[in-house]
């Protein structure tokens, strides 16, 4: 299997080099040592030639966004903690940042080296969730060639206030390189009744989903952890399924370049497997 | 609130043991003093660090009438210094505490109608306080229960109230309606009437700042005649009274936004464009043009639209994220990136008045505290 070479790793989700991320599991378990050979990838429909590479050994730029909003607030010292633990995670070669959300999306922790000391600057801010523009912020991020950005979103999800709706952040998921999982965490009862209220009143959250679509668009995946320990193995987990993952390489062929492409992803001589691979992407205009 | 009300607030504040016991170890006239000698950010930083607000209440209602009339020949500017102290210490614990100093607000408010006619300290204090009541759009507090505009009319008929329910009432304290208060000492102040239009409407609207749609009972997303509409009649007349007309075509304008009708939003905030001095309002023109005109699928004069309002305030947060929206999804991808990453690793950013808005005027607390201030020092002097 051909190993990443920071050279001529392209992830760009475009039609001149396409790139789709993929893990593949049996149970709970990564399947490694999966070829090219392995694979049946159709874009809209039509199977391309792909080159598999695992990205076990590439550098990451790790984005973990921590909903600070009234709805969690009351977890703020365990999310303070959850931060540093996590950040320690990470190898010496990635990358890590935070993003919160007050009254604007804030980077608590812009890009830095993972192992850099951490000055933690964390305030919870009740009365308004801006899920969807930090989402936003976040998907934008584009890696350095040969590199990989995997986003941690831990949140419940709902948005209160965002100037961006769900299907804003969608589209984004859909251009994005980033893989997006989603730690569902909910702090109730933990809310503070003296401080500012709540004011929100449903949004298009509860429609649909958007959240969970966008992770499941990136190739990412919807989980439900609890603040503390439980979110730090929950991440672990990820971050551990995320290195053993795949990355698809192709130029695609037989397709309209624009517009979006559907891409399903098949492993069609073994059964019973999980594949968690992007659903599309958008082709340049 | 009544009077009653207030004495009986402060009664249980007295028999509080946790309170009395720990209050002891808060020297709050020392924090008076220092906030009355102009110390002001020192004063509030070390109230503002005092762990446990109970003991700091009882305090502050058992030292501050003791330490206003220590000095009879200034009692009334002691009495403005410890009423805009305490402002300063609710805008320091905002967000976590809003709730253990609203009671306070108004307890202080008593004691300054009380103190004699109307001051310019007086007009200061209150359109700062209103503004902290912004942040947490505490319609009640500042109106009471079942506030009316101007133009309104009670309903004929008041509504039946269940026999629990009136139990329930009677048991409970009303809301004090402090707004109220500052539009009977200050009856001509436009700002004061902005501000009671403003409130009027939260929890009414859909955030104007939001994503929301309005819907339906039966969930279809389409423009209906929402009750906030109500609110322009009380607004229109302020379009002409040039202290306010501005901020009230803006808020015409996210009247409109919020109930889906887009051009008529677009409308107000093209009137307010010309006419905004301050920048705050300037960008708020220019920043919701852009939003109504993307919902009206005039995308390329919404990105134009938001430039110029990154013009007025550069790296806005607000203005930044609509924008590179709009090119990321058309696939402008490097200039998105460059854009995003300038504005979030910019430290400290600048206030945006695009996320405060929605909070009455509480984009301009600065300011609102700089001015009691100043007026304090006159009323020293």
């Amino acid at each position: 299997m051909p190993r990443l070479d920071a050279k001529q790793a392209v992830f760009r989700a475009r039609t001149e080099s396409v790139a789709i991320s993929a893990s593949v599991k049996r149970g709970n378990a990564p399947v490694a040592n999966l070829t090219a050979n392995d694979f049946r990838l159709t874009d809209n429909g039509v199977p391309q030639s792909v080159e598999a590479v695992t990205i076990e050994s590439v550098p990451l730029d790790v984005t973990l966004f921590m909903d600070t909003s009234g709805s969690t607030a009351g977890a703020l010292d365990r999310m303070k903690s959850n931060v540093i633990t996590i950040a320690k995670m990470l190898r010496p070669d990635d990358q890590f940042r935070l993003i919160t959300i007050g009254l604007s999306v804030d980077t608590p922790v812009p890009w830095q080296r993972a192992g850099s000391p951490i000055s933690l600057d964390m305030k919870a801010v009740p009365g308004i969730s801006l899920v969807y523009d930090a989402l936003f912020v976040a998907l934008t991020h584009t890696p350095a060639t040969g590199r990989r950005h995997l986003i941690v979103a831990m949140t419940d999800g709902e948005d209160c206030g965002s100037l961006l709706d769900g299907a804003r952040v969608l589209d984004a998921s859909g251009r994005s390189e980033a893989v997006l999982h989603w730690i569902y965490v909910s702090n109730q009862g933990d809310f503070d009744q003296l401080s500012i209220p709540a004011w929100c009143t449903p949004t298009d959250a509860r429609e649909v989903d958007f959240v969970a679509q966008s992770a499941s668009r990136t190739g990412g995946d919807s989980h439900r952890s609890r603040f503390g320990d439980a979110a730090v193995r929950t991440f672990a987990q990820i971050l551990d399924e995320f290195r053993q993952s795949y990355v698809l390489r192709y130029s695609a062929q037989g397709v309209k370049s624009s517009g979006w492409h559907t891409v399903a992803v098949q492993v069609p001589a073994q059964q019973a497997l999980t594949i968690k691979a992007r659903s599309g992407y958008f082709g340049a205009p | 609130m009544s009077r009653a009300v207030l004495v009986a607030f402060a009664v249980v504040l007295l028999v509080t043991p946790t309170a009395r016991t720990q209050g002891n170890s808060i020297d709050l006239k020392a924090l008076l003093d220092a906030y009355y000698a102009g110390r002001y950010d020192e004063a509030v930083a070390k109230a503002a660090a005092i762990p446990d607000l109970g003991p700091f209440r009882l305090r502050f209602v058992q030292d501050s009438p003791v330490w206003v009339n220590a000095d009879p020949a200034r009692s009334e500017a002691r009495s403005a210094a410890a009423a805009g102290f305490l402002l300063e210490v609710t805008a320091a614990r905002l967000e976590s505490d809003w709730g253990r100093f609203s009671d306070l607000i108004e307890w202080t408010c008593v004691q300054l109608r009380a103190s004699g006619p109307p001051t310019e300290f007086e007009r200061a204090w209150h359109a700062a306080s209103h503004s902290l009541a912004g942040r947490a759009r505490n319609r009640v507090w500042m109106l009471g229960e079942y506030a009316l505009l101007p133009h309104q009319k009670p309903p004929e008929q008041p509504p039946t109230v269940p026999r629990w329910a009136q139990t329930m009432q009677r048991s409970q304290p009303q809301p004090p309606a402090h707004l109220t208060h500052a539009l009977e000492r200050f009856p001509d102040d436009p700002h004061f009437q902005l501000s009671r239009v403003v409130a009027w409407t939260w929890g009414r609207d859909s955030e104007p700042m939001r994503n929301v749609r309005v819907r339906d009972d039966d969930g279809q997303r389409r423009p209906r005649r929402a009750p906030q509409l109500e609110a322009i009649v009380t607004l229109e007349p302020l379009t002409s009274v040039p202290q306010v007309a501005v901020e009230a075509w803006v808020r015409i304008g996210l009247v409109h936004f919020s109930t889906g009708d887009y051009a008529a939003a677009l409308r107000a905030f093209e009137s307010a464009q010309p006419i905004a001095t301050e920048t705050s309002m300037k960008y708020l023109a220019y920043f919701n043009a852009a939003r109504a005109l993307e919902r009206l699928q005039r995308v390329d004069d919404a990105m134009r639209a938001y430039q110029r309002a990154l013009e007025i305030v550069p790296d806005a947060e607000s203005a930044t994220v609509a924008l590179t929206s709009l090119q990321f999804m058309r696939d402008d991808r490097d200039v998105a990136v460059s854009a995003i990453n300038r504005v979030f690793n910019r430290k400290p950013r600048p206030a945006d008045p695009g996320r405060l808005i929605g909070y009455g005027s509480f984009l301009r607390w600065d300011a609102l505290k700089t001015a009691m201030r100043a007026a304090l020092k006159r009323d020293k002097s």
